[in-house]
């Protein structure tokens, strides 16, 4: 930690070394898209190095990391979801969890996680990154809430409007 | 038994009931690469030096930053797309309704629209590019002001006319319409044409028939006229145009040598931005039937065909898989070899799950003599068995 915040090139590196990989999955998993993810894993680590002695504990380094990666994710999200409202941006996610599934899963769970694509799809971006970090990224609770920085009670009730949205859906075969 | 309960739930199931213990990132595979570890550092060691010379020198930038604003709104004002056609009267124009008798609408650009009576057009587009309209019944004369910015389009159901200046004349009645034109081009698309467009001049006209409804075969168009029924005038009611019956005199002759069928390209262009809209908003019928026009309109090696292949079968190998190998046999010949492999393995799947082993092992055996090392090699052998 302190050849980091002393700003030793050598311990930059280590730091994103180790790290990058999480951040890598979370960030595609969230944003469903390979380009947004690597803008977000490269800001991610820049605005890290940048705050490294704000850090206390090196204990602390991965939540605080995800937490930097999910905000950044969530700027990005919304960005890209506004440009696609007004037909700036085109095109789809290429990193949708099916997609993500298509190579190591059974056609019937690529199936399935289609179907809970197009919830996610369509759901607020809290609680659609709540829910993506609790039931995919199997973060606990108060995990999702300090990455979400939110409450414990609102990342509750994120997680459960999401999940009840989901089940819904699977439980209806698809249809919408 | 609940979904809870279930003793066989699903891989999505486990994780929703039990996140900490199943999460569903452990179905994933998030491809991350080496190579991408040393490239993304790269980026972030770029990233963290732009920002710490932002931070020394933030005045310069930020009067930089000011100053390039400046340009760019300047620039952006000088170049940025025209502002939506307004009506003469300064009102935007939304829906252009004759119910009570003819109605003449004038555009600030001198272009004008005619309804006959009984006539309805609604605009769907209109910006600085094109100014989109779907004449939805009765009858309209199109005065467009020639060398505009806009490119017109009319939709009327079985056939749509595209224009950039011209005057010509659309009757739209159950089952036909009729194009006629007394200046200028216009270009003339449906379904049933041959080749899907046709290429109408000055003093032609044509009919467009919807397909025979008790075949579902298209009827063929009418000869193209070389006298159009007066399009400059607006019939007080909607009427019924004949059909020509009579063959076309020699004049005739050298209009139809000229209405060849003419590369669609914007065409597929506009119904890939279709079927991308349409996804976007999630609705895949609308965007398989859009990339099935694309396969309908492109020729055979175009390469285009091969996308709307992929996209389609990415849509429809589970659902209906035997449409998925339709679109990609139909569509080998013009596939961009990147998506050559990928699209013969989505072959040998679709063909499989369409029932049709036979053909799903004679196309897996291709892959694997084509492809030895190929990615979806262990997806493809499965199917090698009929």
């Amino acid at each position: 930690m302190q050849r980091l915040v002393g700003g030793d090139q050598w311990a930059k590196e280590a730091l994103y070394r180790r790290h990058v990989r999480s951040v890598w999955s979370t960030a595609l998993r969230l944003l469903g898209s390979r380009a947004d993810a690597e803008d977000v894993v490269q800001d991610t680590f820049a605005e890290a190095l940048r705050d490294a002695h704000r850090l206390k504990k090196l204990e602390a380094l991965r939540p605080w990391l995800l937490r930097i990666a999910v905000h950044q994710a969530h700027r990005r999200f919304r960005r890209t979801r506004l440009l696609r409202r007004f037909g700036l941006v085109e095109g789809s996610d290429d990193a949708t969890l099916s997609a993500l599934a298509e190579s190591v899963a059974s056609p019937e769970t690529v199936a399935e996680l289609e179907r809970v694509d197009r919830v996610l799809k369509a759901l607020p971006a809290g609680e659609r990154f709540a829910w993506i970090l609790r039931h995919v990224d199997g973060l606990s609770l108060e995990e999702v809430a300090y990455s979400c920085d939110c409450s414990l009670a609102t990342a509750k009730r994120r997680i459960a409007r999401a999940a009840r949205s989901v089940e819904a859906h699977l439980q209806s075969g698809g249809l919408p | 038994m609940s979904r809870r309960e279930h003793p066989h739930a699903s891989a999505v199931e486990r994780a929703l009931q039990d996140p900490d213990a199943a999460p569903l990132g452990r179905l994933l595979d998030d491809g991350f690469k080496e190579e991408q570890v040393t490239r993304l550092w790269r980026g972030v060691e770029q990233r963290a030096l732009r920002a710490s010379f932002a931070r020394r020198h933030g005045a310069v930038l930020l009067a930089a930053a000011a100053l390039l604003l400046v340009l760019s709104a300047g620039a952006l004002r000088y170049f940025r797309p025209g502002a939506p056609l307004m009506l003469s009267s300064g009102a935007p124009p939304s829906v252009l309704d004759a119910a009570r008798g003819r109605v003449e609408s004038r555009f600030a650009d001198g272009s004008r629209i005619e309804l006959g009576a009984g006539s309805r057009m609604e605009v769907l587009r209109n910006d600085g590019q094109s100014f989109v309209s779907v004449l939805q019944r009765g009858q309209g004369v199109f005065e467009v002001e020639p060398g505009g910015p806009r490119r017109w389009v009319v939709h009327a159901g079985i056939a749509n006319v595209e224009v950039i200046g011209t005057r010509f004349r659309v009757v739209r009645e159950p089952g036909r319409v009729e194009v006629g034109v007394t200046h200028g081009v216009v270009m003339v698309r449906a379904e049933s044409l041959p080749g899907g467009t046709v290429r109408l001049g000055a003093g032609q006209s044509i009919v467009v028939r919807a397909p025979n409804a008790a075949d579902g075969s298209a009827a063929p168009p009418a000869p193209i006229r070389g006298s159009p029924a007066s399009p400059a005038e607006i019939a007080p009611a909607p009427s019924v145009t004949p059909a020509p019956t009579a063959p076309p005199s020699p004049p005739h002759a050298s209009a139809r040598t000229r209405a060849q069928p003419q590369p669609t390209g914007d065409a597929i262009d506009e119904l890939f931005r279709v079927a991308d809209q349409a996804r976007t908003r999630g609705d895949n019928a609308a965007a398989v039937a859009a990339y099935e026009a694309v396969l309908a309109r492109a020729p055979a090696r175009d390469p285009r065909r091969g996308l709307a292949a992929m996209s389609l079968t990415r849509l429809t190998l589970r659902g209906d898989p035997a449409r998925a190998a339709t679109a990609l046999d139909g569509s080998m010949q013009g596939m961009p070899s990147a998506l050559a492999e990928d699209a013969l393995a989505r072959q040998v799947e679709a063909e499989g799950r369409a029932g049709r082993k036979d053909e799903a092992a004679r196309l897996a055996r291709i892959y694997l003599s084509r492809f030895p090392d190929g990615r979806r090699e262990a997806d493809v052998r499965r199917w090698l068995t009929p």
